[in-house]
């Protein structure tokens, strides 16, 4: 009896477990079908204002108070990174016409048209130059981003962001990286022959009042090592061979499927789609 | 009163004189280290250029809020025997201290380097006001140091006067001329040197 009784508790237990786990999985199914919806009707939404040339509507994709679900990319239609990209040159050329312009959202199309790598491969002082103006902005008033809330906005220049600009400023300012060169034997940290001293010094000079204060939150070793080893990047690797800086790559360095990365044409300096 | 005639002869010679020897001595008192110059601000610092000069400050019970904590890669003032340098300021007075260390695993070099820099401090700051050389064991030199760092610690746990301990190992100076004092001194594995102004 006692036996008979345990085993009816048991097969109670198992269904029990069985219908939480099914009205959990309905849950998600409900609420992925609802994020489906609003993803789309948000996409298409934003596809129209950014095509109608759309100031606010470009204002409010960038600083994430319009459009924000974006919960998955919506297969056959442009990305929301190309979204992005359109809505920061929408708000760029307002500010070019004097139109007037959210500071938040000038910030953030600025960020955007550099991760963009805007003038790649010959100019790339036209990304660093959105880079400049966008640290500027970010100096002169430090509260610029608190009334963003938005989960697709980032309120701070984020670490790879900072590693780029740094690399990218540094070498284009006439900077050094031999990837070739030994370091001197009881060095401590070392990455392409030099301590991380003399890295720290060079990376904080190229970043010279315009963005070396928000380095303050960030591992030191951990930025200087991976923004030098940034440098190895095809798109760096690329565009410093085209304008004759002091870039020297590695003995066997490989210019494909580079870090798992995928195809790169060497002749555009751009990622093949 | 003849005797007091020649007292206030004597004085009024001897004041000028005096007065001209303490003017000079603030004129020789040698400048701070590394092209710095005490009493700058930190901004000053910060746009001599100092691009590695950044602020480090831990906020604890009792710091003093006009404080300033910095550090900067010694590589960037030319100092390449040492790999950490802290610069401290005050926010209303500016520069008043510098710290370098350098972490050294073999007591035979950081004798070398402690050695390097007496020889430095002689010339520029004249005789060590103070010097404590005693090492118990001179073959395990930085041994003897941690045992009487050891010892002071149990000491002060039992409520001693660590003071009092004799024959605990040390091996540190200072020396003073004008405003500024310097202490140099070995610890178990590092060399330490630092600036006051004050």
């Amino acid at each position: 009896m006692r036996k008979y009784k345990i085993f009816l508790r048991m097969i109670v237990m198992a269904v029990v477990v069985i219908m939480l786990s099914d009205c959990q999985q309905s849950y998600y199914m409900a609420r992925n079908v609802k994020r489906n919806v609003m993803t789309a009707s948000d996409h298409q939404r934003a596809v129209s204002a950014l095509n109608a040339n759309d100031l606010s509507a470009a204002q409010g994709y960038l600083t994430g108070e319009k459009y924000n679900n974006r919960y998955r990319p919506v297969r056959g239609t442009e990305s929301w990174g190309s979204l992005q990209y359109r809505a920061a040159k929408i708000v760029t050329s307002a500010a070019e016409n004097a139109k007037n312009v959210r500071d938040d959202a000038l910030y953030l199309a600025y960020i955007s048209l550099f991760e963009a790598e805007e003038g790649l491969p010959e100019r790339p002082d036209i990304m660093l130059g959105y880079m400049h103006k966008a640290m500027a902005l970010l100096l002169a008033n430090p509260q610029l981003l608190d009334k963003i809330d938005s989960k697709n906005v980032s309120t701070l220049p984020s670490q790879f962001t900072l590693e780029r600009y740094a690399v990218w400023q540094y070498l284009s300012d006439g900077g050094e990286i031999d990837w070739r060169k030994k370091a001197p034997e009881g060095e401590g940290y070392t990455i392409a022959g030099e301590n991380y001293q003399v890295w720290n010094i060079r990376l904080k000079k190229a970043m010279w009042n315009r963005g070396d204060a928000f380095l303050q939150n960030i591992g030191k070793e951990q930025f200087i090592h991976d923004a030098i080893d940034y440098s190895q990047f095809p798109v760096i690797a690329c565009v410093a061979g085209r304008k004759g800086w002091h870039l020297t790559l590695p003995e066997n360095y490989t210019k494909q499927n580079f870090r798992g990365g995928g195809s790169f044409d060497w002749a555009s300096c751009s990622a093949v789609e | 009163m003849r005797l007091l005639k020649i007292m206030i002869i004597i004085a009024a010679f001897c004041t000028p004189f005096g007065h001209a020897v303490s003017h000079r001595q603030t004129v020789n008192e040698p400048a701070a280290p590394y092209n710095l110059r005490w009493e700058m601000s930190y901004d000053e610092a910060r746009n001599m250029p100092l691009y590695s000069l950044e602020v480090s400050d831990i906020n604890y019970a009792g710091r003093d809020i006009n404080l300033i904590t910095s550090t900067l890669s010694p590589q960037e003032v030319g100092e390449f025997k040492y790999q950490e340098m802290n610069l401290y300021f005050d926010k209303n007075k500016g520069l008043k201290s510098i710290y370098v260390n350098a972490i050294i695993n073999d007591d035979k070099e950081a004798l070398a380097l402690y050695n390097e820099e007496v020889k430095v401090l002689d010339r520029e700051y004249g005789m060590a006001i103070t010097k404590e050389e005693f090492i118990s064991d001179e073959k395990k030199f930085y041994k003897s140091l941690n045992d009487c760092i050891a010892q002071q610690q149990e000491w002060y746990n039992k409520g001693l006067d660590s003071s009092k301990i004799t024959h605990c190992s040390k091996w540190q100076r200072s020396y003073k001329k004008g405003r500024v004092t310097v202490l140099l001194y070995i610890e178990p594995r590092q060399v330490s040197k630092q600036y006051i102004y004050k």
